[in-house]
């Protein structure tokens, strides 16, 4: 052994919560032996579970609030008479309206788009860097992996909430920004603290599928390295990274919420569910108009937990010791 | 087992230095002059401005600034910031307070968090599992200023079961910032309990001792149980650090003067000083946490092996 | 002037009301009385010279004297440590002090404790804050540092031509006189202010840099002096030597360093804190915090305007009829209604109520709601062309109304309008000044002291320090000196409002609305005055 993160048995080491911005623990290190054909075998688990069709049956209602909002409401989500501010639920605005006096159903509508753009993007982006370095640190080892573990130790060591605020203070957006800068900012901020957590897995997984005869056999067989690596390595071992991923996906969407109410999330014109939560978060609104804090609220904590249920559905379907 | 010791701990240099250079860099990216707004809506004056920026080695290249904070650094100066305090001195009063609030956290996630992990555990698939998940779950998805806002509304106000704001920072005080700041960790910790005993449970030593006629409890206590929390110990420990680090929207609803809150105003004072000074202590605690837990695991868990 | 970035939310007080609370019937505080008061952290060294943010100013306001004191309830100056300020021509002034008034740390003060601290405080080499305030002074140029080529102040190679301005003499120990470069009709008026004040001895024995060691302990001759102070909390108690008419009432105060102003809003509902100065803006809606706070609240008008300013970088102002359409394009008391809970008066001119001089409608019908007309007008000035941003500063509260500000022009004159929210003050205090921006940005002013002038001449003067928009008029200017070389107040006074409405004329701001300040206090005090500086007046405090 020369390192303990390489260790088979060991669990990685999980992370702590930030305040609203979860570094997702490992939950089951294990799960990366691979099965026979294991794609079926999970499928078969995961449809008779409600959970996966209850999950999976939200997830699709969200990704298509956020693909066609209009699907869903013909209100604009932009027209806000103040007059009618903070007014209650009725039969003109379902959900009641806000402080400006906008549609708050049609803003929460509208607002499941940047939401989970951050949350998809986020997990996404941590996912590709994390498993492109890690799978190089497991699979090359040596000097290489302790560079690459040392670097992943540096950005870990940076609690993901002050690297993420200090990113958005260093590059605000301005009006003419497009919306997908804007988005695109909020999740670089995030993704770039936020990799080290799918490396590390990455890299013990690797490190568990390499002494497999499957993978000793492709490189006697004198497969090259990257032949090695793309077909047999990385898919034998994406299993722990996917289900920390989905898991992850709704914590970012919670920590874009944090990152607004700290002035430096996502901005006009994009709606999004943190904005309307941070703005409507204050003790007096509360009291005086709590619909404009609950409605948003209930969509994400709906999208958060439909992606985190998804996300221990599938471990369970992959993990045989569980079933 | 010294041998890895003294491994880590030289590992634990470059690490420093990389954190230190990168926050660095951050910082001095940010937008805005640090005297900019000092001077209400009228700009500074430019003897004023001078002064500052001389004060404060603002005036030489970046490497050189870089440079002059490792030559202190490493001789234990933490600098001074720009409020002509010494940072040493800051960090010195906010950290043991929130070193208190990450430890009412961790203890409220062991006894709360591991308890309801057990129950969900041992009940998997029965109503309380079915509770356990979905509070859990509940908890990671309300963003921490709603949680945080409406505890010191209902315990603090209403109820006055606990103080509402926690500015001298006594462990009362500090008792329900904490358990906020520790909500999400309990879910995480209840989670991971879970799911190690429910694997623990099916496991061929589990079954054997039962088959030896070893009561359920016993098997469940003494077996299972232990093994299980092998990983939440782990995750606990790891927690610890960023616990510390990212308190930082819980400071300030309940006003208690610790390193999160001191971090993000200084960020928005434009303090770099202040800045890079508390994070570096923050990385180090973090490297040193993470030291301890490996070693810990090691001992804990005699598959591992240092050597 | 003080900075206040933060939320300063308001209850709705039709009348320009200045007491708030009377003390009929109370009791006098007893001896051994302390109150605890939310505070927040000073941001330089408590200097007079170096302190001009509310979080150190507060604490100043309370430990010094200085000549001229403001009314608690009118803001007019009265002498304190002056006996008289006598001139006849406005610029060469005779000052007589008091005798016996004393330092907390039991020296008199002296003439010459005025004289060296504001030659010390106009020093360039000291890089003060303040030392603009003295620049009316004669000589205040020669303690300037040079410039270099690119524009900085460079003291290193380029000294300062003299130590002390040659507009102070000191006479004899009581008595002093002040030259000004050109006449200054107000300079009683302005000497109230904090960077006016005298130092003591001990001040100038200090050497260490940037005189922090004295910041930290700094002494003053007021009625309260300061026994500690640390990262939480900055303790009062009463100096039992003050001589001068200002007492305070109670014995000890101790300021509470608060993060965030709802932490101390709850805390006054607890009772675990006094008095706050500042009520969140969410709780003003419905009134919940008249709720919270029964009988322990009040309501202050303070000299607080807010203005938008049209960018000289863009060019769709060029046209004043643009300028026109935008300040009656949208209802500034719908927004205050509705966004500020009816807490803040729309504006009608650019000088706040609460001062000497004020006059209504300078800004006539410009600053009325009239949608048709305003659309009318903007079509005649072409529409503006693109998306017109409007730059706030996202760390004061101010995103709400900008939001509704922008919305009501969209639905009003159809143009397109983006609401810009920089991270915090500083950044938009740097895009203003290097002016980065178009559009409009906000500003707001709170008076440094209670003058029409302070409100004119600062901010729209040609070249002048906070002339954000470039504004220049020969006119304006003119009537500005004429103003200030004035030889009675009235006279100065109607002058400087025949500047205002030249302001009317050609908008170089569109002035939204004036601020007022909530306030509250714990159930251990009976009543507690509020200054239209938003500070307290702690002579007023009476306990249960």
């Amino acid at each position: 052994m020369t390192d303990t993160y390489g260790s088979n048995s060991q669990p990685l080491l999980p992370e702590g919560a930030i305040d609203g911005i979860v570094r997702q623990p490992p939950l089951d290190e294990q799960s990366a032996a691979p099965a026979r054909s294991l794609g079926a075998d999970a499928w078969e688990a995961m449809r008779r579970s409600p959970l996966f069709w209850i999950s999976a049956a939200l997830i699709v209602i969200f990704v298509l609030m956020a693909a066609f909002p209009g699907l869903f409401t013909n209100k604009d989500p932009y027209d806000c008479p103040l007059e009618l501010a903070r007014d209650a639920p009725s039969a003109d605005a379902w959900f009641g309206r806000d402080l400006l006096g906008c549609d708050v159903y049609a803003r929460t509508i509208y607002g499941a788009r940047a939401s989970i753009l951050v949350g998809v993007l986020t997990a996404f982006v941590t996912a590709v860097i994390g498993v492109g370095i890690g799978t190089t640190g497991g699979y090359v080892g040596g000097w290489l992996d302790t560079l690459l573990s040392r670097t992943a130790d540096v950005f870990f060591a940076i609690p993901l909430l002050l690297g993420g605020i200090l990113i958005m203070f260093t590059f605000p957006s301005d009006y003419d920004t497009p919306y997908m800068v804007v988005i695109g900012k909020v999740v670089f901020a995030l993704a770039i603290l936020g990799w080290p957590n799918i490396f590390r897995l990455m890299r013990s997984s690797v490190m568990q599928v390499n002494p497999l005869e499957y993978v000793q056999a492709a490189r006697a067989l004198g497969g090259s390295p990257w032949r090695v690596v793309t077909s047999h390595v990385v898919p034998n071992s994406m299993v722990p990274v996917i289900v920390v991923s989905t898991i992850d996906l709704g914590a970012y969407i919670a920590a874009e919420a944090t990152l607004s109410f700290l002035g430096i999330g996502l901005r006009p014109p994009a709606i999004s569910w943190g904005q309307a939560i941070s703005e409507a978060s204050g003790l007096g609104y509360i009291r005086a108009a709590p619909h404009m804090l609950i409605f948003p609220s209930v969509f994400l904590s709906l999208t958060v937990l439909a992606f985190i249920m998804m996300g221990e559905v599938v471990r369970d379907a992959m993990d045989p010791k569980l079933r | 087992m010294g041998k890895f010791i003294v491994r880590r701990i030289l590992q634990m240099i470059p690490v420093l230095l990389g954190a230190t250079f990168l926050i660095f860099a951050l910082v001095f990216l940010l937008p805005g002059d640090p005297t900019v707004g000092r001077c209400g809506e009228r700009p500074c004056s430019p003897a004023y401005v001078a002064a500052f920026r001389a004060e404060y080695n603002l005036d030489k290249p970046f490497i050189v600034q870089y440079a002059l904070y490792l030559g202190k650094l490493v001789q234990g100066d933490l600098g001074t910031n720009f409020y002509g305090n010494s940072v040493l001195h800051e960090l010195a009063i906010r950290y043991p307070v929130t070193l208190k609030l990450a430890l009412i956290a961790i203890a409220f996630e062991i006894v709360v968090g591991i308890s309801a992990g057990v129950l969900a555990g041992i009940r998997k698939g029965k109503f309380v599992d079915n509770l356990v998940t979905v509070s859990t779950l509940l908890l990671i998805s309300i963003p921490v200023f709603v949680l945080g806002g409406l505890a010191q509304m209902i315990f603090g106000i209403k109820l006055g079961w606990f103080p509402v704001t926690a500015t001298e920072g006594t462990w009362y005080q500090l008792l329900l910032p904490g358990m906020v700041l520790g909500a999400l960790s309990v879910a995480y910790a209840a989670r991971l309990t879970r799911t190690n005993l429910v694997e623990n449970l099916r496991a061929d030593y589990v079954r054997t001792a039962k088959a030896k006629g070893l009561s359920p409890k016993r098997a469940i206590g003494i077996h299972a149980l232990r093994n299980s929390l092998i990983p939440v110990v782990t995750y606990i420990g790891a927690s610890f650090g960023a616990l510390m680090g990212g308190a930082i929207v819980t400071e300030r609803i309940f006003n208690i003067n610790g390193i999160g809150y001191f971090i993000f105003r200084s960020i928005t004072q434009r303090d770099g000083v202040s800045v890079v000074g508390a994070v570096v202590v923050l990385v180090f605690v973090y490297l040193v946490v993470n030291l301890l837990v490996d070693i810990l695991y090691g001992v804990l868990d005699p598959r591992i092996s240092h050597d | 002037m003080r900075v206040t970035t933060r939320v300063v939310a308001v209850a709705a007080l039709a009348a320009a009301g200045l007491m708030v609370s009377s003390c009929s019937g109370g009791t006098p505080a007893a001896s051994g009385s302390a109150i605890t008061v939310r505070g927040c952290t000073p941001e330089n060294p408590l200097i007079g010279t170096s302190t001009n943010e509310v979080c150190g100013g507060n604490v100043l306001d309370a430990i010094t004297a200085k000549l001229v004191h403001y009314n608690a309830d009118t803001a007019a100056p009265e002498l304190d440590i002056a006996k008289s300020i006598e001139t006849t021509d406005a610029t060469n002034f005779t000052v007589t002090l008091n005798q016996g008034y004393k330092f907390a740390d039991g020296t008199e003060v002296k003439a010459k404790n005025f004289v060296d601290a504001w030659n010390w405080g106009a020093y360039g080499p000291n890089g003060q804050l303040n030392s603009y305030f003295f620049e009316p002074i004669a000589g205040y140029a020669d303690l300037q540092c040079g410039m270099t080529a690119a524009g900085e102040s460079d003291c290193e190679n380029q000294p300062p031509k003299a130590e002390t301005m040659s507009g102070l003499k000191v006479v004899d120990d009581y008595t002093f006189t002040i030259t000004t470069s050109s006449p200054t009709s107000n300079l009683e008026v302005r000497l109230g202010y904090t960077a006016f004040m005298p130092q003591p001895d001990a001040f100038f024995a200090d050497t260490s840099e940037g005189k922090k060691a004295f910041g930290d302990a700094p002494i003053g001759a007021g009625p309260y002096k300061l026994t500690s102070k640390t990262d939480t909390e900055m303790v009062l108690e009463k100096f039992a030597d003050y001589s001068g008419k200002n007492t305070g009432s109670v014995d000890k105060i101790t300021f509470r360093i608060y993060n965030d102003t709802n932490a101390a809003y709850n805390d006054v509902v607890a009772n675990n804190l006094d008095v706050t100065d500042v009520i969140p803006s969410d709780q003003l809606v419905d009134d919940a915090w008249k709720t919270d706070l029964a009988d322990r609240n009040g309501v202050r008008d303070t000299g607080i305007i807010q203005v938008l300013t049209f960018s000289p970088k863009d060019d769709n102002f060029k046209n004043t009829k643009m300028r026109d359409a935008i300040s009656m394009g949208f209802d500034r008391a719908l927004i205050t209604k509705q966004i500020f809970a009816g807490a803040r008066t729309p504006a009608t001119g650019w000088v706040s109520p609460v001062v000497d001089g004020y006059k209504a409608d300078a800004c006539g019908e410009n600053c009325t709601f009239d949608a048709a007309k305003a659309k009318q007008l903007y079509t005649e000035a072409g529409g503006y062309k693109g998306t017109m941003p409007v730059y706030v500063n996202g760390d004061g509260g101010h995103k709400l109304w900008a939001d509704a500000f922008c919305n009501q022009l969209q639905q009003n004159l159809g143009m397109k309008c983006s609401v810009e929210v920089t991270p915090d003050f500083k950044t938009l205090r740097k895009g203003i000044n290097a002016r980065e921006y178009k559009g409009l940005y906000r500003g707001g002013w709170q008076m440094d002291y209670p003058s029409i002038e302070n409100f004119l001449t600062p901010i729209y003067a040609t070249g002048a320090s906070s002339n954000d928009g470039d504004y220049s008029n020969p006119k304006f200017d003119a009537l500005l000196k004429q103003a200030a070389a004035a030889k009675t107040n009235d006279e100065a006074n109607t002058l400087y409002q025949q500047a205002e409405e030249i302001l009317g004329q050609d908008m170089p701001t569109i002035p939204l609305w004036y601020q007022q300040s909530q306030f509250g206090w714990s159930t251990k005090i009976k009543s507690i005055k509020m200054t239209p500086f938003s500070t307290f007046d702690f002579g007023s405090v009476v306990l249960n």
